[in-house]
């Protein structure tokens, strides 16, 4: 039981980094400045 | 003669690091080169083995996807042969599958190049696992450290919308670099006596009769990639410190120059890169500055000694060498902790816990900052994006708009920035207040005061800068704290990565601005000094009260 709570852990780790992810590219996707 | 040994080995550091930084700007320029003859094949078979068609350009997502999803399927492949290691092959010593929580720490801890050990490996690990989970690691997850800071210099530096292919840049950080250097340092350290050896443990019968068991097997080998990667899980509970590990001064240099050289070698190769070499000394000159700073700080304070011990009329003429091995000696002990703590590798060759205040309060200092040199990349990434926060405040005095290497700084590159920075205090000082509010946290403190202090802030600052270091004499191996540090560690590594990665895909897409006589150069002794005092501003402002609470009250305790 100990094993799955600890895959459910790893995964939501995951999970968060992966959610990160898609927030830093909703912040880069930010339309001031000026681009190429 | 302390002294003397010191400046010799930072001498060579220094004469080594354009040689070396201009071997690592050709590794991954993709310029061709004259080392594409000899890996170039290696290379081209192993792309055709794994199926990587495409090594085009990624976009800073597609790249940071690709880092993620590795260590995925590394952690849990690494998860299952720690779970099942007794049923697996070359486990001569027949030791038991390792305990969940512990295996789960375990696995978090080598693939974020952290190397925390709550476990003792001449005792935890097989022989498989230590080659297929603990040295596969070291392997991957320096790779992965060194690609993405690769990643994140071709994001200021270059123009387009990509930072390179992660897969290839993975895939030569192994072939041209750590696999040939770990070769080399392998047999040089099986030639200095470091044991290398599939053998089972050895039972002998002591003079007294009794029996004896002496823990051998592949240590050489692990010895070198656990430095070069700045990986720091040691074979033996007692790491560095332990004669087969690390028999004699002159392994201790090797071993110091395996973990330091690398990272050290980087801002050069971001100056190559930047087309402006002073740009890549300045930002070593700011490393190397803060590094002389904190090692004259630990040297000098374990050479007057512990006023405690000089009280109590035993002789300390030759400095505090409580917890430290007479063959290294204070000069060689002191330097390993500064560049075990600066180069975020862990390893130790003496106890941290049993450092002076000021000493110990070292190791815990530059691990706070997390940019004296730093682990593979993780140095140079931080060191760069103070930069970018000091031409940014810079730009905020003077009313200009702040440019980076030609690049605007605006609010969204500022708003990852900032995350980043604020991530890294947040993961140390709240899972520590967390463990001194609960019983599971306070029931491993075995120092009470300030030095209890001290061993909390240690354990969660050496997990989230993925150094690995213990202070030690905390009880750590509980399921509380291996899954605290686990999220720690993974969370120290992962968020940051993360948020610079970004700010590189940001800046590749922006237009340069020309210079002008207007524009705030970098690459000059002006910036260095700006460069540091960023630093250790935020430094301050973020740790300083649990340091005053820690080991400054601990010193001005003792008198």
């Amino acid at each position: 039981m100990l094993d799955l709570y600890m895959i459910v852990l790893l995964a939501a780790a995951f999970g968060l980094c992966y959610g990160f992810t898609a927030w830093c590219d909703r912040v880069v996707g930010e339309t001031e400045g000026e681009r190429e | 003669m302390g002294i003397l040994q010191i400046l010799i080995i930072l001498a060579v550091v220094v004469l080594l690091v354009k040689p070396l930084g201009t071997y690592v700007y050709h590794v991954f320029s993709n310029e061709p080169n004259r080392t594409d003859r000899i890996f170039g094949p290696f290379e081209r078979f192993f792309y055709k083995l794994v199926g990587l068609k495409d090594r085009s350009g990624m976009t800073w997502k597609k790249y940071a996807l690709g880092f993620l999803l590795t260590n995925v399927v590394l952690a849990a492949v690494g998860y299952a042969i720690l779970r099942l290691q007794s049923y697996l092959p070359i486990n001569p010593n027949g030791t038991d599958n390792m305990e969940p929580t512990l295996s789960f720490n375990t696995v978090t801890s080598f693939m974020t190049n952290t190397n925390l050990q709550h476990y003792s490996g001449e005792s935890g690990l097989s022989y498989f696992s230590q080659m297929a989970v603990i040295m596969m690691m070291m392997f991957t997850s320096a790779a992965t450290g060194f690609s993405v800071a690769i990643a994140f210099v071709r994001g200021l530096t270059s123009k387009g919308r990509t930072v390179g292919n992660f897969f290839e840049d993975f895939v030569k950080a192994h072939t041209r670099i750590f696999i040939p250097a770990a070769v080399l340092v392998t047999m040089l350290l099986a030639a200095l006596q470091v044991p290398q050896t599939l053998d089972p443990r050895l039972t002998v019968t002591t003079l007294e009769g009794a029996v004896q068991h002496i823990a051998i097997g592949p240590v050489a080998s692990l010895e070198s990639i656990k430095h070069l990667g700045t990986n720091g899980g040691g074979f033996f509970a007692a790491n560095s410190a332990h004669p087969f590990e690390n028999p004699s001064p002159l392994t201790n240099v090797v071993e110091m120059m395996s973990m330091w050289l690398l990272p050290a070698s980087l801002p050069y190769a971001y100056g190559l890169f930047a087309k402006n070499r002073k740009q890549g000394w300045v930002v070593f000159g700011a490393m190397l500055t803060l590094f002389v700073a904190f090692l004259a700080t630990v040297y000098f304070s374990e050479l007057r000694g512990n006023p405690a011990v000089s009280a109590l009329g035993i002789d300390a003429s030759q400095g505090s060498m409580e917890g430290k091995e007479v063959r290294f000696g204070i000069p060689q002990s002191a330097l390993f902790t500064a560049v075990t703590t600066a180069a975020t590798t862990g390893t130790v060759n003496n106890m941290h816990d049993t450092l002076t205040p000021l000493g110990g309060m070292v190791p815990l200092a530059q691990m706070m900052l997390n940019v004296v040199f730093g682990g593979k990349g993780a140095g140079l990434i931080n060191m760069l994006m103070y930069a970018i926060l000091g031409v940014f405040l810079c730009g905020l005095m003077v009313g200009r708009t702040p440019e980076f290497l030609g690049r605007k700084i605006e609010a969204r590159e500022m708003k990852l920035i900032a995350t980043a920075i604020l991530v890294h205090p947040f993961i140390i000082l709240a899972p520590s207040a967390i463990s001194f509010l609960t019983s599971l946290g306070q029931g491993a403190i075995s120092n009470p005061g300030p030095h209890g202090l001290s061993q909390v802030l240690y354990e969660y600052t050496s997990s989230a800068a993925n150094n690995g270091s213990g202070f030690e004499g905390l009880a750590d191996n509980t399921p509380f704290w291996n899954i605290m540090t686990g999220m720690v560690m993974l969370l120290g590594r992962y968020i940051s990565m993360i948020a610079m990665l970004a700010v590189a895909g940001s800046l590749v897409r922006k237009r340069t601005v020309p210079e002008t006589i207007g524009t705030f150069r970098t690459d000059n002794t002006l910036f260095y000094g700006i460069l540091i005092g960023t630093v250790l501003i935020i430094g301050a402002l973020t740790f300083l009260p649990s340091i005053v609470l820690g080991p400054i009250a601990e010193y001005l305790k003792l008198g």
